[in-house]
């Protein structure tokens, strides 16, 4: 990829970005305005109709017994004032809220709500604080990324927790570092800016939204490309390797020598 | 009942007391046949209660296991021939190179599996069952020989002089113990003396901390609250020549840290530790931003990160070394100096 | 056609035989005797293995650069285009991609692998519980041993050529374990890797290239050889059964039986490795990407072999001394050398160990059964159940990820079970063994039940046994380890010759002289431990089994 078509993209992007965070600040800033004047708990309207279908979702869901009436967090869970739409995103897209039980890691289960009370929610989070907005970016974009270059900054900042091949492992004390196969690239996104549960936060100018992209893309190519050799044995290396040579390589052939062994 | 009672055998496991003679001639009973010089002989299956396959007593059953044997010669033939077919048709970069792969390892296995079972089924089938019996023999000769022997070597030692011949003997053990030195000494130059090249890093005070893969050097600010970089001394980019030198960047958020000390060496809520850990060497950074848990993938030592890099749990034995950090005059961020103490794991020089 | 052909070969062994004198040779040879048991081939899987190796590595080598280089892939697999890497995974890269059948070889060789060590090590078991490791048999056992090292060495070396991230973690903890040897371990780990880790001199690759493809399989090769040949000297032990004795061998001759079932068994062998490698992927270097001293990915796990030490550093408690200017860090020099060292030590020294705790000097060509030897069994199985805690250890992350156990929690249960689990092992190992010993002696004794109830006069009913058939009370006779008489009549003149089974008395009356023997006399105690015969009251020496009616 030459420089120039990466400084296009990196361009474009940023513009795009810029014009999402410009929403988001503005949601936010009205979303405070509104929380000063408004006075609290009041069941008071704002301007933007999603925000009050978000808040009223927000109870209903149930979120608001963990984290507060207001989002401003409780003993269970913590205030979601200037956690951003993408995490509201990531957690609900993802499933992993509602929690259905507390523990080390939030499991990724089906969605619970619909795609669009999940923007609705994540326009209501949005408006109690400025925070990371829902990347905005389409296929065409990270399928141009570099996917070599996505691959050395996987093995630098993912591969540590998820695996070379993004198969998850293991954190300390119960906690685990998921599987990225199910994730979409705007989740990827949205983890890698927001940094979920125990996840390190990757802002854009830590790892530029170009870079983002090509992680996204290294991800996602080497999810859906073949496994040459064969069966890929959950590409978790050589401990799956191993069960299936004890169980094919030595099983079949202790049973080819009683084969061979046998009177008759 | 044939049999009296047997007396019990002692209840001490593992000894042996004799059997019968009655059982043991049973035994011998079988072996009373000729031997050839070897100590071989045949002995007809039936005797040892081994029924013949039917193909060796039934023509027609004979006839269907050679052919049993020849299909699967002629499937090893045509799988072999397959191999060489598929090595040309298929797309060699279809799907990486695994539908290559299938057809060229499916057919060889076929082929080698049909050849093998083919083989087995050879000697079970139509090969006679007939079993041999050979004499095994003592591997010690007998007395007399063992003694000559030992007279032999005995008489030529003497001779030698080695036990009565002081000079000789001294004089070929001190050559003796010599001569390997210059063969120690040709393994000198296998690799260079350490020095106290263990202990230093590329770290020096003033160098910019740039990210390892984008060769940038990293701002205040660029890390947000709850991220981690790894960075590399700025000039030294390349890990596999500064093996020591990878070090991690933490951006805690305010109040988070709990040590006076680490918060001292880093710059506003950023501490920097060495990335390679304490134990043994892999490069750790397994962060988890809320627990401040820091864990090593190789053998699982944890370290606290808002503590000191305290260690918490597994079998490293030291915390991670802190370099200290500022930041300069453009914000970015840069080392106060190389790592106080040695990086990675100890060695008998560190102290 | 077949005048002509049997011209052809009497031409032939007459050619052979004017020049070498090997008629008798021969003769004797096709009509040697192979014991056909089916455990008797587990070894050959590791024969035959090595055979594979031997060829699939030759071809690997036609395409393999054992250099660290720096160049830019530009090969077929795009995720790595353009990534700077060294010749050594490069060419890892292009024989796995741009080589039709390379990737297959590659696979191929490295299952092969993986099952040499495997059935090395079930091999090994089969010897050491059915007692084959025994006189005349010993320096056969400690060349299996050795074997069993080298194997586990050449596998590492071979797995670490690549130069890729998963194998280059490996050789980082591999540097670190030489650095921890006391006095000597920082220039060990220099003069090893030629530099300081990872090998900036780039001579390292190059030197394991040369040790992985001529040194330790030329020694391997050598040692397999002497394996074999004392094998076929001293000929194969076999189990007790129907004629067999201390002084014979039943079985198959040699030509043609034995040599077309053995050719059947390569083949097989080598279509297991072929269909594996064409069906299961192993070691995907490519996802791995290239080594750097910078990243490390989770769940890093050597080949199943290392697992052990792997575990052993996982489990071990952070100890480290500084003294006087220097520092021990037991926490790797423990498990990471002297363990191995002592557990490959106690498998060199067992057969000598065991043959002086029971006086044993006799020669064994009868192998036993592992419930006739409980002790050695249930010690046998201690040995397992250690390395498979150490072994499950190796594996605890991604054993805690698939469970979602704590990682934790997992490694503190493994610091428990390596030392009580063992124990426990022996026990009931133990008790098993002698379990079914005992029910042996009562079918040799008593004869087997036949589940026919008889009253006799007395109103008592009892459980008719019929006695064993002559032979196949002979046969567990020997399997219970009682002598035949002409195994008795050996001449038991100068020790070594003796069947000087230990028969429960020492040759002096009184206390045995020294420590020593002091010592040797309690072992023995412990190795034919005395168990009194489970409660049957006083009716036990009937051959009859009471029942109440």
């Amino acid at each position: 990829m030459s420089p120039s078509t990466f400084a296009r993209r990196l361009a474009s992007r940023r513009r795009q970005l810029a014009s999402a965070a410009i929403v988001a600040v503005a949601l936010g800033l009205l979303g405070m305005l509104y929380a000063a004047i408004a006075p609290r708990g009041s069941a008071a309207t704002s301007a933007d109709p999603a925000v009050d279908e978000g808040r009223s979702l927000f109870q209903s869901l149930s979120c608001a017994s963990c984290h507060g009436l207001n989002g401003e967090g409780g003993k269970r869970a913590p205030s979601l004032i200037g956690v951003g739409a993408a995490a509201v995103d990531f957690q609900m897209g993802t499933g992993r809220m509602p929690l259905q039980q507390h523990g080390a890691e939030a499991p990724r289960k089906r969605p619970v709500a619909s795609e669009g009370d999940i923007l609705k929610v994540a326009a209501y989070v949005a408006s109690l604080g400025p925070g990371p907005a829902i990347p905005q970016f389409d296929a065409a974009d990270w399928q141009k990324a570099d996917t070599a270059y996505g691959g050395a900054l996987f093995r630098t900042n993912c591969a540590q927790c998820h695996n070379f091949a993004g198969s998850g492992g293991a954190l300390t004390y119960g906690k685990y570092a998921p599987s990225l196969s199910d994730a979409t690239p705007t989740q990827i996104y949205e983890a890698m800016i927001t940094g979920p549960e125990n996840m390190p936060v990757f802002g854009d100018k830590q790892i530029t939204p170009d870079q983002k992209l090509a992680i996204i893309n290294y991800v996602r190519t080497i999810k859906t490309q073949a496994d040459p050799g064969g069966v890929g044995l959950g590409r978790v290396g050589p401990v799956t390797e191993t069960v299936v040579g004890w169980l094919v390589g030595i099983g079949v052939l202790v049973i080819v020598t009683i084969w061979i062994g046998a009177r008759a | 009942m044939s049999d009296a009672p047997k007396p019990r055998p002692a209840r001490k496991i593992g000894r042996r007391t004799p059997l019968t003679d009655k059982a043991a001639a049973a035994q011998e009973a079988m072996f009373s046949r000729p031997s050839d010089d070897a100590g071989t002989h045949p002995v007809p299956a039936e005797s040892l209660d081994i029924e013949h396959d039917p193909a060796q007593v039934d023509p027609r059953e004979d006839k269907f296991a050679e052919w049993q044997v020849g299909v699967l010669f002629i499937i090893a033939a045509l799988a072999a021939v397959g191999f060489v077919v598929a090595y040309v048709l298929i797309d060699p970069n279809a799907a990486l190179g695994r539908d290559m792969n299938y057809a060229l390892g499916g057919l060889f296995a076929t082929s080698l599996l049909a050849m093998g079972a083919g083989f087995v089924l050879w000697a079970k089938k139509i090969l006679p069952h007939d079993k041999m019996v050979q004499e095994r023999h003592d591997f010690f000769s007998p007395e007399e020989e063992e003694i000559a022997t030992e007279d032999t070597f005995l008489k030529g030692f003497q001779e030698m002089g080695l036990g009565s011949r002081r000079v000789l003997r001294r004089s070929l053990l001190a050559a003796g113990a010599l001569l390997p030195i210059p063969a120690v000494m040709l393994l000198r130059d296998l690799g260079p003396l350490p020095h106290t090249r263990l202990r230093h890093t590329a770290w020096r005070e003033g160098i910019k901390l740039v990210d390892v893969e984008s060769k940038l050097p990293i701002k205040i600010g660029d890390i947000e609250i709850g991220g981690i970089a790894t960075v590399m001394p700025e000039g030294h980019e390349e890990p596999d020549e500064n093996a020591l030198s990878p070090t991690i960047l933490i951006r805690f958020a305010p109040g988070e840290i709990r040590s006076k000390k680490e918060a001292s060496w880093g710059y506003q809520d950023h501490v920097a530790y060495s990335k390679i850990c304490s134990h043994a060497g892999c490069p750790i950074s397994l962060y988890e931003q809320q627990t401040h848990h820091l864990l090593c993938p190789c053998h699982q030592s944890t370290f606290d990160m808002a503590n000191d890099a305290n260690v918490i749990f597994g079998p490293a034995a030291r915390r991670l070394p802190q370099l200290q950090i500022t930041v300069d005059g453009d914000g970015y961020f840069v080392a106060k100096g190389d790592y106080s103490q040695p990086v990675g794991p100890s060695f008998w020089e560190r102290g | 056609m077949a005048s002509m052909g049997e011209t052809a070969a009497r031409q032939g062994l007459r050619y052979v035989d004017d020049r070498f004198g090997s008629a008798s040779f021969l003769r004797r040879s096709f009509n040697k005797v192979f014991p056909d048991h089916w455990s008797f081939l587990l070894g050959e899987i590791a024969l035959y293995s090595f055979v594979i190796l031997l060829l699939t590595g030759t071809y690997l080598t036609l395409f393999f650069h054992a250099s660290t280089e720096v160049v830019t892939y530009n090969g077929s697999y795009a995720p790595l285009r353009g990534v700077q890497m060294t010749d050594a995974y490069a060419s890892t890269l292009h024989m796995s991609f741009d080589v039709r059948g390379g990737l297959l070889m590659r696979q191929i060789h490295h299952w092969a692998a993986v099952l040499f060590v495997m059935s090395i090590a079930v091999h090994m078991m089969r010897v050491f519980f059915t007692g084959a490791f025994r006189k005349p048999r010993t320096i056969n056992w400690h060349i299996g041993v050795t074997l069993f090292i080298l194997a586990t060495l050449e596998g590492f070396a071979g797995y670490s050529l690549p130069d890729d991230l998963l194998s280059g973690t490996g050789l980082r903890i591999a540097y670190s374990v030489m650095e921890s040897i006391p006095v000597v371990g920082t220039y060990l780990a220099y003069f090893v890797f030629g530099s300081d880790f990872p090998s900036t001199s780039g001579d390292f690759i190059p030197r394991l290239f040369i040790i992985h493809v001529l040194l330790v399989p030329g020694i391997l090769l050598a040692l397999i050889s002497a394996h074999m040949m004392i094998i076929w000297h001293q000929k194969h032990t076999d189990f007790p059964g129907p004629g067999k004795t201390e002084h014979n061998v039943v079985g198959s001759p040699f030509f043609p039986t034995f040599v077309i079932k053995t050719n059947g068994f390569l083949f097989l062998v080598f279509g297991v490795c072929a269909f594996l490698g064409a069906f299961a992927q192993i070691n995907p270097v490519w996802l791995y990407g290239p080594y750097n001293a910078s990243q490390v990915s989770a769940g890093s796990q050597p080949d199943w072999y290392i697992f052990f030490l792997e575990g052993s550093l996982r489990l071990m408690p952070n100890l480290e001394s500084n003294f006087w200017g220097h520092t021990i860090s037991w926490n790797i020099f423990v498990p990471g050398v002297i363990l191995p060292g002592i557990m490959f030590n106690l498998l060199y020294v067992y057969p000598s160990l065991e043959a002086w705790i029971t006086k044993d000097k006799a020669y064994h060509n009868l192998l036993q059964r592992p419930r006739d030897v409980p002790t050695r069994t249930a010690l046998g199985v201690f040995g397992l159940t250690f390395y498979a805690i150490l072994y499950l250890g190796g594996q605890n992350d991604v054993l805690a990820n698939t469970f979602h156990w704590s990682l934790q929690s997992t490694t503190w249960v493994m610091r428990v079970l390596i030392i009580i689990g063992p124990f426990i092992a022996y026990y009931v190992t133990k008790r098993w063994a002698l379990g079914l010993r005992h029910k042996d002696e009562e079918r040799l004794h008593h004869g087997e039940e036949t589940g026919i109830i008889r009253r006799l006069p007395s109103g008592e009913y009892i459980e008719v046994h019929e006695p064993l058939p002559a032979q196949r009370q002979a046969i567990l006779a020997m399997q219970l380890g009682h002598d035949l008489p002409d195994h008795a009549e050996l001449p038991s003149g100068n020790g070594h010759h003796s069947n000087g089974q230990g028969n429960g008395q020492a040759p002096g009356i009184g206390r045995p002289v020294g420590a020593m023997a002091r010592a040797r006399e309690a072992l023995e105690g412990f190795f034919f431990e005395r168990h009194d015969s489970p409660k049957s009251g006083p009716g036990d020496d009937d051959p009859k089994t009471l029942t109440r009616p």
